[in-house]
């Protein structure tokens, strides 16, 4: 079968090379037009559409007005194909001579292109430890070529998911991690405040053929088979706080006191009101009021109340210890936190991130953090902890620490965020994958695209546009800024296999 | 109102020294007799009566004696196998005192359609509902769990408990934060009270939709670090449970059979002759008469060899003051001069534990299962199955066959079982 040409470049320069559309084809913003060349192609995408005319323009508004006032109605242009067109402007973002490059060369002039082809993206191979994203989309059209993300190295680079509400990113978030399940190469902790990914009363990850063993639920009010989210307060220690709740030098100074004295217990003595020496009683009772509005911990006819479930002076040991230990062994870890307080999530975020973070510094210090899979935590509403107000007032947190020098110890961030314009620059261009979904607010596109790892300064218009379910891949271990097409988590998992794994009724002989 | 007791893991038979075992099998018959005196209507014990499933016989009878007593003044026993008195094949002392009549098993069921249906048994005299599920090695019982039938068991009305043996990981101390758990929601909702056994410090717990978690410990103690803690102060005893149509009171009967004494020791920076010279010193000083004495030494020796203390002269010292038993740990002393003993640790477990956690990594193995934490608890229980010893009067034939079996259910190697 002939390949169609779409189009044929007329003119421009690197960044803008412009291509008269045939008749007849359509070129749509984000295309993916190939220009071919005897060494190879270059793969070009188009940022823009402009109307193009033989015609000048004083006789396009007489012939307009004669038809809309009915002097002429069956006037038409002479051999208008060729008189009146459509030109796509278009930048080449990469050249394939063997190889995928950077482009460095114009198309030939005057040559021409046509629409991509999933063999011309042969390159895009399944890598070794995969993390599914979509398929190459090209405009609205779905090559089908499917995109992945190497794991081991995006992980620890860190992911942003910029996007405003309702473009699919819990669906992206899901599909991703639907990918990564039974890999046990990545360990995932999902903070989930919409209680969205496991699928409690829905399809979900629960329903991954290898979810049993491989797929941690953690919730206040957990469903069969699932593990209860409770942490004991002796988990808690004080720079867990750090960055989430804001103490006074006074507070900071008791708190430090308390933990001299009662050590794993001090929450628990300043709970119940132990005096300490060189600590006044007015701070004590602003510590003890801070700690119940932020854990809801608080003493009642004698006894300690933890309110919210999720903390308690008597279950939850070894609630962090277990959830490490499945990170560790690349596991995914998703933690309903919809039932509790947004400080009480982000603090329980700290204290497993925290103790993540510091065992793979050891791990390093020690010579063994390459047998160690690269463990990222996913939080929704990343500006909560690194927008630039908070880290401003309530200084560095564990998150922040993460995003920042995590990469080293194979520890990264996969933030999700409508409001990437908060977040600071040293952190945004540390975020080395972004996988950008629809945005209509400027100045948040204007943010996203300071920071990609690729040149997106054409491309604003392109993400303006992007419909649910559409996204741009830029990362530094992808070759080019990669439109993708996600696939819906529901009729994604049809094509998977959806029978969850049971514990086989035969297999299992009972002795009593 | 009625009353009954709850005891767990008591493993009769743990220890090797007979003055240990008498003191194990002195709490065990303290427990029964305060039973007795109290006049509960029955017991229930949450797994591990015994420490392994062919205990040692002498001990056994000593204990069923006891037990008689109890059949005697109409008390009923419901018991639940622990992993270390657990029968795959049911040929474990516990189905032999069953079958004579000084037991219950609370596990009857069986598996149909994929679930597994538990039958209650009813305590005739309180009209009581038992059901429970045996702990396994390896933590094998948590398959029962995941299939187990729990609406039915959730529908039926009455006084219920739920005996199990297993850490449920919600009130898994950090200690043994890395044993094999279950998560509280794989049992059924509802019970009045749920006896759980397997962690050996005294938990009590309350979780949504779960009251009385209760834990009651080892009875005295079902290894050194046991005794450890007891010397610390750590309180041993059982749950004596008031109830009618829901629990009124659970109080917490203390049993203590002897006083403690112990000597921790830190061995760092100093040479072998210092140590022992002050090793002595404070044996010299020791109120040791009719105590446990528990002497724990560790660290890293800045000259000298370990082989170089004598602990035989200050275990002669500390039995000279009349200890009724004398218990000395040195498995976290190093000494600098052999690097190659890189692993310590605060017991034998530990020490086996870091061991095989450092060199599984340096075996070829493409099984999963063998590799990484897996393995490691794999090796363990293996260790542990192999590590059993001839009972007295056991024929070779006989031994060989029991360490085969031992050996093939800690690999779960079901054909050999077969």
């Amino acid at each position: 079968m002939a390949i169609e040409v779409c189009g044929q470049i007329i003119a421009g320069l690197v960044g803008k090379i412009l291509i008269r559309e045939k008749s007849g084809q359509r070129i749509e913003l984000g295309d993916l037009l190939v220009a071919e060349d005897k060494e190879g192609y270059l793969i070009l995408q188009v940022f823009d559409l402009i109307y193009g005319s033989q015609i000048t323009q004083l006789a396009r508004e007489l012939i307009a007005g004669m038809k809309l006032e009915g002097i002429g109605a069956g006037l038409e242009f002479l051999e208008p194909q060729l008189r009146n067109y459509i030109i796509a402007e278009a930048k080449a973002v990469l050249r394939v001579a063997g190889k995928p490059h950077v482009p460095k060369i114009l198309p030939e002039f005057f040559g021409t292109v046509r629409h991509v082809m999933s063999k011309d993206l042969e390159f895009l191979v399944k890598p070794s430890n995969p993390i599914y994203l979509g398929k190459v989309r090209s405009g609205s059209k779905i090559i089908d070529v499917d995109v992945y993300l190497e794991g081991l190295k995006a992980i620890s680079h860190h992911i942003l998911i910029p996007s405003t509400t309702g473009r699919g990113k819990s669906n992206l978030v899901k599909v991703m991690l639907w990918s990564i399940i039974g890999q046990k190469k990545f360990g995932m902790l999902v903070l989930d405040p919409h209680d969205e990914y496991y699928g409690r009363n829905v399809k979900g990850l629960k329903d991954h053929p290898e979810a049993r063993g491989n797929l941690l639920y953690y919730s206040t009010n957990a469903p069969a088979g699932t593990n209860t989210l409770v942490v004991n307060l002796s988990c808690i220690k004080p720079q867990h706080f750090d960055g989430i709740i804001s103490f006074s030098e006074a507070q900071h100074r008791a708190i430090r006191l308390y933990r001299d004295a009662f050590e794993d217990d001090w929450i628990e003595n300043i709970v119940r009101g132990t005096e300490v020496n060189g600590v006044d009683p007015r701070t004590l009772t602003v510590l003890q009021k801070i700690i119940q509005t932020a854990l809801s911990v608080y003493m009642k006819n004698g006894e300690i109340v933890c309110a919210n479930k999720v903390f308690s002076d008597t279950a939850g040991e070894s609630t962090v210890s277990e959830i490490v230990r499945a990170l560790q062994d690349g596991k995914v870890v998703v933690m309903d936190t919809s039932k509790i307080g947004d400080e009480a999530e982000l603090l329980i975020g700290s204290i497993i991130a925290s103790e993540v973070f510091h065992r793979y510094q050891d791990y390093k210090s020690k010579g063994e953090l390459e047998d160690k899979p690269p463990v990222s935590v996913i939080i929704e509403e990343a500006p909560r902890v690194l927008g630039s107000e908070r880290l401003a007032t309530a200084g560095d947190n564990i998150y922040s620490k993460i995003a920042r020098e995590g990469r080293k110890f194979k520890v990264g961030l996969m933030g999700i965020t409508q409001l990437t314009s908060v977040i600071p620059k040293d952190i945004l261009t540390n975020m080395n994958t972004k996988i950008i979904l629809g945005n209509e607010m400027a100045p948040e596109r204007s943010a996203i695209i300071d920071s990609a790892a690729q040149d997106l300064a054409a491309d604003d218009r392109n993400i303006a546009s992007l419909d649910i379910g559409e996204a741009i891949v830029t990362s530094i271990f992808t070759k080019f800024a990669v439109p993708i097409q996600i696939p819906l988590f529901e009729e994604f998992i049809k094509s998977a296999e959806v029978e969850r794994a049971k514990t086989s009724a035969e297999k299992v002989e009972y002795v009593g | 109102m009625y009353k009954f007791a709850h005891l767990s893991d008591i493993h009769v038979g743990a220890f090797r020294h007979p003055t240990l075992q008498n003191l194990l099998l002195e709490a065990f018959n303290k427990a029964l007799e305060i039973c007795i005196e109290r006049k509960v209507d029955f017991i229930v014990v949450s797994g591990e009566l015994f420490d392994s499933n062919i205990p040692d016989m002498a001990l056994a009878n000593q204990a069923v004696r006891k037990m008689r007593e109890l059949r005697d003044e109409g008390i009923c026993v419901y018991v639940v196998y622990g992993s270390h008195d657990f029968s795959p094949t049911q040929a474990s002392i516990v189905d032999l005192l069953e079958s004579a009549g000084l037991f219950y098993k609370v596990t009857k069921g069986e598996v149909a359609d994929g679930k597994l249906r538990l039958k209650f048994i009813t305590d005739k005299k309180t009209g009581a509902k038992l059901v429970g599920i045996s702990g396994r090695k390896s933590g094998i019982e948590k398959e029962y769990f995941e299939i187990l039938d729990k609406y039915d068991l959730e529908k039926e009305q009455g006084f219920k408990i739920f005996v199990f043996h297993g850490a449920v990981t919600e009130y898994k101390p950090a200690l043994i934060s890395e044993a094999e758990s279950f998560p509280i929601s794989n049992l059924p909702k509802g019970f009045q009270y749920y006896a759980a056994g397997h962690i050996h410090d005294r938990t009590e717990g309350k979780l949504l939709g779960y009251d009385y978690i209760q834990y009651p410990g080892t009875l005295f103690a079902g290894d050194y670090r046991d005794l450890e803690e007891n010397a610390s102060g750590k309180e041993r005893g059982f749950f004596l449970v008031s109830f009618d149509d829901k629990v009124r009171d659970v109080e917490f009967v203390k049993v203590s059979v002897c006083d403690y004494a112990l000597v921790q020791y830190d061995a760092t920076d100093k040479n072998a002759v210092k140590v022992q010279q002050e090793l002595l010193e404070q044996a010299k000083r020791l109120d040791a008469k009719d105590k446990v004495v528990l002497l724990k030494v560790k660290g890293e020796l800045s000259g000298g060899k370990t082989s170089d203390i004598d602990f035989m002269s200050i275990r002669k010292i500390i039995e000279e003051k009349g200890a009724l038993h004398i218990s000395i740990n040195h498995f976290g002393l190093r000494s600098r001069e052999y690097a190659d003993i890189k692993v310590g640790g605060e017991d034998i477990h530990e020490v086996e534990r870091k061991l095989f956690k450092e060199n599984i990594g340096t075996v070829k193995i493409s099984q999963p299962k063998l590799k990484g934490d897996a393995g490691v608890q794999l090796s363990l229980e293996l260790l542990g199955a192999l590590r059993q010893e001839p009972k007295l009067n056991e024929l070779k034939k006989d031994y060989e066959t029991r360490m085969i079996r031992s050996g093939a259910e800690a690999l779960k190697l079901k054909e050999v079982l077969e």
